[in-house]
């Protein structure tokens, strides 16, 4: 029998799961189940693609093994921070959707993060729905997180409506990035309630501000958020960064690792 | 052992306490006894320190981030000698803030460079809670409370701070009041506190009359006062080091 992709052992799974539990697509690899976060939302310049270097750089100071894809094609983003471990790809592709999801039990990352481009996220989470794998994440064969960009705009906030009902079941994590100064309208309590009661409390963090400079210079010398802090260049040798903004960097990284640490994400993942 | 540089930080929690005036005779009395420190002046626009020392005072607005490089980054670059620092009342809690979360203190002790903060006492319930955060914001820096009684530049609310029990145990110093006409001449263009110093000729001011052999006894009276108490603190601070040294 010719060895069956997850992608189309996934959809099988959706249509047979609940009367009987389906086989193992494929025999493990190993006994823990794979873990996948996936970054994203509708409206763009929210910060996706920084909070996902900022959760690779928690993981990796953290020795998790992990791996990630960038769906910006043909260029993105991520993968010029973390080109070691990260592909370009095309989540519309199918192709692409197999080296991601098939690859899950073979890979020796323990994390698998998707980073996807602006305005995607709705179209993922259908095309994940249809080929069974957000009902393969439900069912326990995967531990699966959806990271929620929400900037401080009425058009970022609307998303929440759309994306968390089809996060059910999956942890799903509103993540509020204060790109500027302004704050999620918090002084309209009204407002306020009428998008984030939408949301499990537990299921909030907050990214801080980064000064605009400090970020300019990460942004300049192509280096993971890990390596700016310890004064080395992408290819590893000394560099000689501005103290000053090292310093800010290391505190805004410090202070998502406090938020990560606080809603406990990584550490339910990977347990299960 | 080697002797660890200082970037003695000169702040309060009002204009007018007498920042500048101290920074001056710190700044003279390591010029005079070792070297001339690096100074920075966070007094923009119109700091009156780049006034008087041009050739080592980098005159910056710290609320800025290029600022703040302009100060932390070059210390860290050239921690070998002294710095003294004049802060602006307006950026006391920001400074220490700042230095708190890029962990400047930490990383300028890995370089042989310690952080000595001056701070002025107005006797305001205030200034003493100002200086109780600033403890807590930087237990790492030995704090030095000052009281200033030089008539023309407090207004004498003192006593207030000695019963905060925040701010027990912490070096102090008091700066001896000075007639205004002192003040005033020690404010001339031109004036310098060298020739003030012991064994210092008899100064005459580049600019405008020579100063009275009388003021010259009183100024150095004063100058005197003020620099024995800045001899104490540096051999408590020594002394610290060395106890930090053999534990």
């Amino acid at each position: 029998m010719e060895k069956q992709t997850r992608a189309a052992n996934a959809k099988k799974t959706t249509n047979t799961r609940r009367t009987a539990p389906a086989a193992k697509p494929t025999e493990p690899l190993r006994a823990l189940k794979p873990v996948v976060i996936i970054i994203g939302a509708d409206k763009g310049g929210v910060g996706k693609t920084t909070i996902a270097r900022a959760l690779m750089n928690h993981l990796i100071e953290r020795n998790v093994p992990v791996r990630a894809f960038d769906t910006e094609a043909p260029r993105g983003t991520l993968h010029r921070f973390h080109p070691d471990i990260t592909e370009v790809v095309d989540i519309t592709d199918v192709s692409d959707q197999m080296r991601i999801l098939d690859t899950l039990d073979d890979t020796n990352a323990r994390v698998t993060i998707i980073d996807i481009r602006a305005g995607q996220l709705d179209q993922t989470l259908q095309t994940l729905e249809d080929i069974g794998f957000l009902e393969y994440a439900r069912n326990g064969d995967a531990a699966l997180g959806l990271i929620h960009v929400l900037g401080p705009s009425v058009a970022s906030l609307d998303e929440i409506a759309d994306i968390a009902p089809r996060a059910n079941g999956i942890e799903y994590i509103a993540a509020r990035n204060f790109i500027n100064e302004s704050d999620f309208f918090e002084w309209d309590e009204k407002t306020y309630h009428h998008y984030f009661d939408q949301v499990d409390k537990s299921a909030e963090i907050d990214i801080p501000k980064l000064n605009e400079m400090a970020y300019e210079q990460v942004d300049l010398a192509n280096s993971s958020f890990g390596d700016f802090v310890a004064n080395r260049t992408a290819d590893g040798r000394d560099a000689q960064f501005s103290f000053t903004l090292r310093g800010y960097v290391r505190k805004w990284v410090r202070d998502i690792d406090t938020e990560l640490e606080r809603i406990g994400l990584v550490k339910t993942l990977t347990s299960a | 052992m080697a002797r660890r540089s200082k970037a003695y930080v000169i702040c309060s929690d009002r204009p007018r306490a007498g920042k500048t005036l101290f920074a001056r005779v710190l700044i003279e009395f390591l010029k005079r006894f070792d070297e001339m420190p690096g100074v920075f002046d966070t007094n923009v626009p119109a700091g009156d320190l780049i006034t008087l020392f041009p050739k080592d005072t980098t005159l910056l607005s710290f609320e800025r981030i290029r600022g703040q490089m302009a100060l932390l980054d070059a210390i860290i670059a050239a921690p070998g000698r002294d710095y003294v620092i004049d802060l602006s009342d307006r950026i006391t809690r920001l400074f220490f803030q700042t230095l708190d979360h890029v962990g400047f203190i930490e990383e300028a002790k890995t370089h042989g460079l310690d952080v000595v903060v001056f701070f002025i006492l107005d006797g305001s319930p205030a200034s003493a809670e100002l200086a109780e955060h600033l403890v807590g914001t930087v237990p790492k820096a030995p704090i030095v409370l000052i009281e200033n009684r030089v008539r023309s530049e407090t207004d004498k609310r003192t006593g207030v701070h000695h019963a905060h029990p925040g701010l027990q145990g912490l070096l102090r110093m008091d700066i001896p009041d000075l007639d205004p006409i002192f003040i005033n001449a020690i404010n001339r263009p031109g004036f310098t506190f060298q020739d003030f110093f012991p064994a210092g000729a008899l100064p005459l001011a580049p600019e405008g009359p020579a100063i009275p052999a009388s003021m010259t006894h009183e100024i150095r009276r004063w100058l005197e006062g003020v620099t024995c108490q800045i001899n104490q603190i540096h051999m408590e601070l020594r002394l610290e080091d060395l106890m930090t040294d053999r534990s």
